[in-house]
C-alpha cells in the first residue's frame, strides 16, 4: 500500500496539483480508488484537513472504507447527517465522532455527502 | 421551572435519578432535559394507582420510572427497563440519567444554524466530487427535514470560505488537472482478461500495482496466474 501511495504522488499531475494555488481546482480522470489515494497523500503533504464531500451515501461510504486502508480507521470519519437528531438513542455516535475529530483534530479526513453537508448543526463551542 | 428533588444535576440540563430517592414527578416532566429528550412522556395510572413515566434511554431497551400512587407525589423512585412490545419490565435499574438532546435544545432556540465546515480547521480544504450533482442533492430534500437542513445558497455561501478542489467526469469546459485514469474495466472473474489488460498497460509503459483485498488473495494472483 506505500508503495502504491509513493507512485501517486510521483505522478505529474499530483505534484501539480499540490503546486496549484489555493482556491477552486479542478481535476478530472479520477477513478476508482484514486481519490482516495489522493486525498490521503494531501492529507499528509499538506499537513490539513481534508473534508470529501461525496455525490451520494454509497459513494461516501466506499471512500470512506478506502481511506481507512491507506490512512487508519482513526484518521478517517463519516458523516452522513441521517440520525443527527436522536441523540442519546445511539444512532449519531460516529456523526459526534466525526464531528469532534474535526473540532480537535488539524490533520483529519472526513468523508460527508450532501445531507450531512447542509445539516444543519449547533455552533461548535470555542 | 420547579427544582427537581434529589436529582443530581451533571449540568444545568441533565438529571441523574437514584433508585430509592424522591421526585417531584410535576417537576420532572416539565424538565428541559425530559422534553428535550422524550418525544412522548406516557404516564400511566393503573388500578392500583401506580403511576410511571416512560423515557428512552441510551440502553437498547426504555426506561420507566415507577412512582406514586398520585401525581404529582413525591414518592421513592424505582427504575426497570421494559420490552417495548410487551411492556413487561426486564430488570431494575440502579440508577437513571436523563440526558437532554442538546441538537434539539438548539433548534429551540434559534441556535442551529451551524454546517459541518463550521466545525472544520480554517485552513481545510474541501474536495467536491461532481459539484453539480451534490448541489442538486442538497436543494432535492424531503418536506418533512426543510427545517433539518441549511439552504443550498447557505451551503455554497460557507462553501466560498474554504479553498475547494472540484473533481470532474467530464471537465471539458473546465481547465483541469488531468490524472488520466480510468475505471477498472469488468472482467467477470476471468483472469485471462485480466491478464491481457495488464499486458496491454505494460505495453504502454505503465506501472502496474495490483491492490489486494487481503494478503490471500495477493497470494493467489500471484501464485495462479501472473507468474506463469
Amino acid at each position: 500500500m506505500e508503495q502504491l501511495r509513493k507512485n501517486i504522488e510521483e505522478l505529474s499531475a499530483f505534484k501539480e496539483l499540490l503546486a496549484a494555488e489555493p482556491g477552486s481546482v479542478t481535476i478530472a480522470g479520477v477513478a476508482g480508488s484514486l481519490l482516495a489515494c489522493i486525498a490521503a497523500g494531501l492529507r499528509d503533504h499538506l499537513d490539513r484537513q481534508i473534508l470529501i464531500v461525496a455525490s451520494d451515501e454509497g459513494s461516501a461510504e466506499r471512500l470512506k472504507d478506502d481511506l481507512a486502508v491507506l490512512l487508519g480507521g482513526e484518521a478517517v470519519h463519516l458523516f452522513s447527517g441521517t440520525g443527527a437528531r436522536t441523540a442519546g438513542a445511539g444512532k449519531n455516535v460516529p456523526g459526534m465522532r466525526a464531528l469532534r475529530s474535526l473540532k480537535n483534530s488539524p490533520s483529519s479526513v472526513l468523508v460527508t455527502t450532501p445531507r450531512g453537508l447542509a445539516t444543519r448543526l449547533p455552533r461548535p463551542r470555542s | 421551572m420547579p427544582h427537581v428533588s434529589r436529582g443530581l444535576a451533571v449540568d444545568a440540563r441533565s438529571i441523574e435519578l437514584v433508585t430509592g430517592g424522591k421526585t417531584d414527578l410535576a417537576a420532572l416532566t416539565t424538565h428541559s432535559a425530559i422534553a428535550d429528550s422524550c418525544r412522548k412522556i406516557s404516564w400511566k395510572c393503573t388500578a392500583t394507582s401506580r403511576s410511571g413515566a416512560g423515557f428512552s434511554t441510551s440502553t437498547h431497551s426504555p426506561g420507566r420510572i415507577r412512582c406514586g400512587p398520585s401525581l404529582p407525589a413525591t414518592r421513592s423512585n424505582r427504575f426497570v427497563s421494559f420490552d417495548p412490545l410487551s411492556q413487561r419490565s426486564i430488570r431494575g435499574l440502579q440508577r437513571a440519567s436523563i440526558l437532554p438532546d442538546l441538537l434539539a435544545a438548539e433548534t429551540a432556540t434559534g441556535q442551529r444554524n451551524a454546517s459541518l465546515l463550521d466545525y472544520a480547521d480554517d485552513r481545510a480544504i474541501v474536495v467536491i466530487d461532481e459539484p453539480e450533482s451534490v448541489d442538486a442533492a442538497v436543494r432535492e430534500r424531503p418536506p418533512a427535514g426543510m427545517d433539518e437542513m441549511l439552504t443550498a445558497e447557505r451551503v455554497n455561501e460557507i462553501l466560498s470560505l474554504f479553498p475547494c478542489i472540484t473533481l470532474r467526469t467530464i471537465a471539458a469546459q473546465t481547465q483541469a488537472i488531468d490524472f488520466g485514469s480510468r475505471p477498472q474495466p469488468s472482467f467477470n472473474g476471468s483472469i485471462a482478461a485480466l491478464r491481457r489488460d495488464l499486458a496491454q498497460l505494460q505495453d504502454g509503459a505503465y506501472s502496474v500495482t495490483l491492490a489486494c483485498d487481503s494478503d490471500s488473495e495477493r497470494v493467489r494472483c500471484r501464485n495462479s496466474s501472473f507468474d506463469s
